[in-house]
């Protein structure tokens, strides 16, 4: 499932491409975004998402943590959100240790679609699993997995492996 | 010639895996556009169709960011490694409305507040965060909305409330069951004469009213215990250790640990305080510092070692100053920092603390995955000889009835010229060991200190020590003075 296309355009958001895979997201690591996209609102709340460390190029697709960041961006947090490098660096160095590695990122959208908007197209890596959430009036109410295209010009959704719990804290919320 | 390249792993689809690559160039643009070219997937995702390097995009030559250097026309040489480490950045699109979803959220209850604006007393209240470009109207907001635990309500929790308090914070939770006690006041600043004998949260929530009554007081009028820690804690979004003893700054730490808040620790004895923050998201945690709690009474407390009035209100601001700071998201928190203070010397030093491979709390092979007997890993619990602890009105009455037990008292000398009991010896604690030699072997011995936790201390030594006919006075001079003689001073 993914947000509704319809939504999505009358939101400004580009359109999604077609399921790229799926990804197992533990139950611990969407409370965790949960928790800390509700207490950012209505700043976007942005974070690790972390996993045992890939052996090659495979896109290992499973999210053990989450692990929130302090959204660096100068200003304007309601809208955008930063991780800088130093401490991409540095969480990276800290999860070595334990075998893990830094699979992907998540990000709020405080009242907005939980959908990849241009701007995250244009700002994001490939390989990486992109999670955005949504949280509508300081409350979560969806949270979708993406990865980018490797020509990048859009992202491709990423279903969520049965028994991770579902895609919405209540059904239907994203349509209008 | 050729340079090393050192490639991120969401790259690495397009070097056939590989972490380190070779590419030619006499600059670090050379060797992009050689790595580019080695590797065309990859040329996309570091430049813009205008060929630029792409914002989020970080190129190291060696461990200097190219951006201080000359950019990409940097120079390389033989031995030179280039590493490209990304950033992250995003946000959703820029002022288009999201479709009506709150009809649909039918059900749900408790939904937060948007933030509110201020009111004209607000602004004129808050003018001087508000004119700063850190704080500013956003800021203040921010402040206006974090909820802050302070744990423990005495010498540091006192500047701590008061500056929350006065900057605005708009929760502010407080752990303490005591009650206000006269020699409090010369250091817990959040009380007056008047408040002796009230609860300490009940006079510090008057008191925060009436400095700001934007802030809501929440009261815990109970001992953090294993069993409620997490339940109150989670609530908060940075806890503040105002905490005089270790079993209860072990749980502090355990619990935000847990919990990912970050915990803004403090402590003071004596002429000297610590301050650090501890976030384990990015740092280390208390446990990565101080492994394991010192041995019970090695350390005494404010109540017994003493401590300068006014140093609890030197930590307790930086603490303010740190939580403030982590709040508002600014500046350099003091996150792998520990900064020592002398009082007497007035010198600042500062320390870096890594986070500990080995913590076996944070480290990556974490054993201990939930809260613990706190009292039993400080060494606290209490053990069965206490119950041989001698009361004091079994002193008194043994005095009365002529026996003359040899009264050692194990505080120290400034202690002992304040008070102390009739024809008893004085051997600070720490002393003891060498001046066991004044000490009868066969008599019996009753220890006191101030109020019974050195002397216990003492009297486990000498029982090592081969003395048999040790006790401890229960309360120490301090419960002497309570309820055996009102006239004696009491500190």
């Amino acid at each position: 499932m993914t947000v509704d296309p319809i939504a999505l355009e009358r939101a400004g958001y580009p359109p999604i491409g077609p399921d790229l895979g799926e990804v197992a997201i533990s139950p611990k690591a969407r409370a965790t975004i949960q928790l800390h996209a509700e207490r950012s609102y209505p700043e976007e709340a942005c974070g690790f998402l972390v996993g045992p460390a890939p052996g090659g190029t495979e896109n290992p697709r499973q999210i053990d943590e989450a692990i929130p960041s302090e959204n660096e961006r100068d200003g304007n947090r309601t809208h955008r959100f930063l991780i800088p490098y130093q401490e991409v660096v540095r969480i990276e160095r800290l999860l070595a240790w334990g075998g893990k590695a830094i699979l992907g990122y998540y990000h709020s959208h405080p009242d907005h679609l939980a959908a990849p908007s241009a701007y995250d197209r244009d700002h994001a890596w490939p390989w990486y699993v992109y999670v955005v959430a949504s949280v509508e009036q300081g409350h979560m109410t969806e949270l979708n997995a993406y990865e980018l295209d490797p020509e990048r010009g859009m992202f491709h959704s990423l279903s969520q492996e049965e028994g991770t719990a579902s895609h919405s804290t209540h059904q239907g919320a994203a349509r209008p | 010639m050729m340079i090393e390249v050192r490639v991120p792993t969401p790259l690495r689809g397009f070097t056939g895996g590989k972490e380190s690559v070779q590419a030619n160039g006499t600059t670090v643009g050379d060797v992009l556009g050689d790595l580019s070219t080695q590797f065309p997937g990859l040329r996309k995702h570091l430049f813009t169709e205008e060929g630029v390097l792409r914002s989020f995009v970080t190129v190291f030559l060696n461990d200097e960011d190219i951006r201080q250097l000359s950019k990409q026309d940097t120079a390389v040489k033989h031995g030179d490694v280039v590493s490209i480490i990304p950033s992250i950045a995003g946000g959703k699109p820029g002022a288009v409305a999201f479709p009506a979803m709150s009809q649909l959220s039918g059900g749900k209850t408790g939904t937060a507040p948007p933030p509110k604006r201020l009111t004209q007393e607000q602004m004129f209240r808050y003018s001087r965060h508000l004119i700063l470009p850190d704080v500013g109207l956003s800021g203040q907001q921010k402040l206006l909305n974090s909820k802050v635990l302070i744990v423990g309500a005495g010498g540091l929790g006192s500047p701590l409330a008061l500056y929350l308090a006065a900057a605005g914070v708009g929760t502010i939770g407080l752990v303490d069951f005591d009650i206000v006690d006269a020699s409090n006041l010369q250091r817990q600043i959040l009380y007056s004469k008047q408040d002796v004998g009230r609860p300490k949260l009940e006079a510090a929530e008057d008191r925060i009213r009436g400095l700001n009554p934007d802030v809501k007081v929440i009261r815990h009028e109970e001992r953090l215990t294993s069993q409620n820690a997490l339940e109150i804690i989670r609530n908060y979004d940075v806890v503040v250790d105002g905490t005089d003893n270790f079993p209860t700054r072990y749980l502090v730490n355990d619990a935000c640990v847990f919990l990912k808040i970050p915990n803004v620790y403090g402590s003071i004895y004596r002429f000297d305080g610590q301050v650090s923050v501890f976030d384990t998201r990015t740092g280390p945690c208390y446990r990565c510092l101080y492994q394991e709690p010192p041995p019970p009474g090695l350390v005494p407390s404010c109540a017994e070692g003493g401590v300068l009035g006014v140093l609890p209100g030197i930590v307790g601001t930086l603490q303010a100053n740190e939580t403030i700071k982590l709040l508002l998201g600014k500046g350099e928190p003091l996150i792998g920092r520990l900064v020592l203070i002398d009082a007497l010397s007035l010198r600042f030093r500062e320390l870096k603390i890594r986070k500990n491979p080995e913590c076996v709390l944070c480290g990556p092979k974490a054993t201990q995955k939930e809260l613990i007997d706190y009292e039993q890993f400080c060494g606290m619990t209490p053990d069965l000889s206490a119950d041989d602890d001698m009361t004091v009105e079994e002193l008194k009455s043994r005095l009365d009835r002529g026996e003359t037990p040899f009264l050692l008292d194990v505080r120290e000398p400034q202690e002992y010229e304040v008070v102390k009991l009739p024809n008893s010896k004085l051997i600070p604690v720490g002393l003891l060991p060498e001046r066991l030699g004044e000490l009868p072997a066969a008599a019996d011995i009753v220890v006191y200190c101030k109020s019974g936790g050195r002397s216990a201390q003492a009297r486990s030594f000498l029982l090592g020590m081969g003395f048999k006919r040790v006790r401890n006075l229960a309360g120490g001079i301090t419960a002497w003075a309570q309820k055996i003689d009102p006239s004696l001073p009491r500190y």
